[in-house]
Formats: C-alpha cells, structure tokens, sequence
C-alpha cells in the first residue's frame, strides 16, 4: 500500500519531468518547421560584367546584415528577429525561421570586394558584386 | 483557429481548396503559401506571415465568412541585363486562408506591414453577457 501511495504521490513529478522534456524539445524547434530549407534561400545572376545575389530575408533588421566577398565567394550573415515569448501565449503555429543564419555562396569568378553594394528593400535583399575589369572577358579581332 | 488548406511550406505553390478562391488567375503565375506564426494572448491572435517582395499597395486582407484571406502580389526582383545561374526560389504570390473561430472582434482587425512582414492582431471579442429575467407570472 505505501508503495502506491508512493507511486501516486511520484506521478505529478513524472509529469513535471515530462513537461521539462517537451519544453526543451520545442525550444530546440522553435523556429519554423521549414527548417530544413537553407535560410535564407539565394537566386544567383550573372552577366560578363558581375554577379547580383538576390535572397528572401523578410523581417531582416538591414543594419545587422554581414556582407562580404573574399576571391570569388560571398558570404551573408545576420539574425531574424526571434518571436517575443511572453507568458500566456499559446503557440498554434510556428513556421517562420528566426536566429542567426549564414550563407556562402560560390560565385562562378573572382568579385571585387570593395566594390561590393547591397540594397534591402521588402524583405528581399540583393547584393551587386562587379567583377575585377582585368579578369572581365575581352573581345579578340581576328586580323585578316 | 484552423487552416483550410493543408500545411505546406514556402517552396510548394498552394494547393487551393477553397470554392471561393478556385477560379483561375487570369496572370500565369506561381502562388505560395507564406510561413506563418500564430499565437493566442490573453485579449488576441496574433498572425504573423513572410510575404518577402509584396508591399503594403499589392496586400489584399480579405475577410468572408469567417474565413481570412492573406493575398499578397509580389514584383519580380529579378535583375535586367542578367542570366540567372543558380535557383533556390521562385518569385511568386502568396496566398493563404485561415478560418476564423467566432470568438474574434472583426472589426478590430489590425493590419502592419514592414520589411516583407504581414502581422495581423485580431482581438478577441469580449463576451457578450445578457441577462434574462424569468418573469412570475
């Protein structure tokens, strides 16, 4: 009999145990359950004289944003905003990515890092990265 | 507070179950579903969607029958005079629909947008209480 008394006075703290778990386990996959995907996703364009990086970052606070380009790859770094956890709120739904993201990109030739400009506009951001003019493609005349 | 269509992410253009919306588009174009957060306060809902490209002219927030319409049209960003050369995303509309349980103050409806950002504050309607008096007769 004392042991399940025992056991029934235990069972609120198996709970509590439980609670602790499952907390732990939602903070580890707070943010979105697209987490699979790369953040942010990146579109890459070029012509013969650059290459512009475009990336979807909504709620991106610019000013935070890392950019740079070393030889012929580019690196992004920033932090989407994490959602305010305030108490009482009860989560639904929980799709959107927040934290600290990085993304390197392989550029298909050498960029000037200096030269480098970058515009943050609705959410998306792109980045011009002009290519070096003495490694830009040149026209040879066949003479006759 | 439920989601009509199913649960797809950003990459998967919507699948649209919704009578209403079925019609076709008139402009060829891919429609999204945006990633959402919603969470419950005390006094309100609160909807956060990613809508990266729409702007605060091109949103459309649409409220029938209980049913919530997020409908965002996004200008392609890609750059003139270049060849795209590698693709993680598409440009495309968002669209997405929630129902609405009753419990919400509709005409309290609040509406920001910000960096490609929709937030949606829907306050709860506080209960309306009537008393009833049982006359003797």
């Amino acid at each position: 009999m004392t042991m399940l008394m025992n056991s029934v006075f235990d069972l609120p703290d198996v709970f509590r145990q439980l609670d602790s778990l499952r907390r732990g386990f939602e903070n580890t996959l707070s943010c979105g359950s697209s987490a699979a995907a790369a953040f942010p996703p990146v579109n890459l364009y070029v012509n013969q004289d650059g290459a512009v990086i475009t990336a979807e970052m909504p709620g991106v606070d610019p000013d935070g944003l890392d950019i740079s380009a070393v030889a012929d790859s580019m690196t992004i770094t920033g932090q989407r905003q994490t959602a305010e956890e305030e108490e009482g709120q009860n989560w639904h739904r929980r799709e959107r990515r927040c934290g600290r993201f990085s993304r390197t990109v392989q550029l298909p030739f050498r960029v000037e890092g200096d030269r480098v400009t970058a515009r943050y506009r609705d959410g998306v951001l792109e980045v011009t990265a002009p290519r070096p003019e003495s490694d830009k493609p040149r026209k040879v005349k066949v003479e006759a | 507070m439920s989601n009509d269509t199913q649960v797809a992410t950003r990459r998967e253009p919507s699948a649209n179950t919704l009578e209403h919306t079925s019609a076709e588009r008139t402009r060829e174009r891919v429609v999204f579903q945006p990633p959402s957060d919603i969470y419950e306060s005390e006094n309100e809902y609160v909807l956060v969607a990613d809508v990266p490209g729409a702007s605060k002219d091109t949103l459309d927030i649409d409220l029938e029958n209980n049913v919530l319409t997020i409908h965002a049209s996004v200008r392609d960003h890609t750059p003139d005079g270049y060849t795209p050369a590698y693709r993680e995303y598409t440009v495309g509309d968002f669209e997405r629909s929630f129902r609405l349980s009753d419990e919400i103050d509709r005409d309290s409806i609040r509406a920001r947008f910000d960096q490609g950002v929709l937030t949606l504050t829907l306050p709860k309607a506080q209960p309306t209480r009537k008393r009833i008096v049982v006359q003797a007769t």
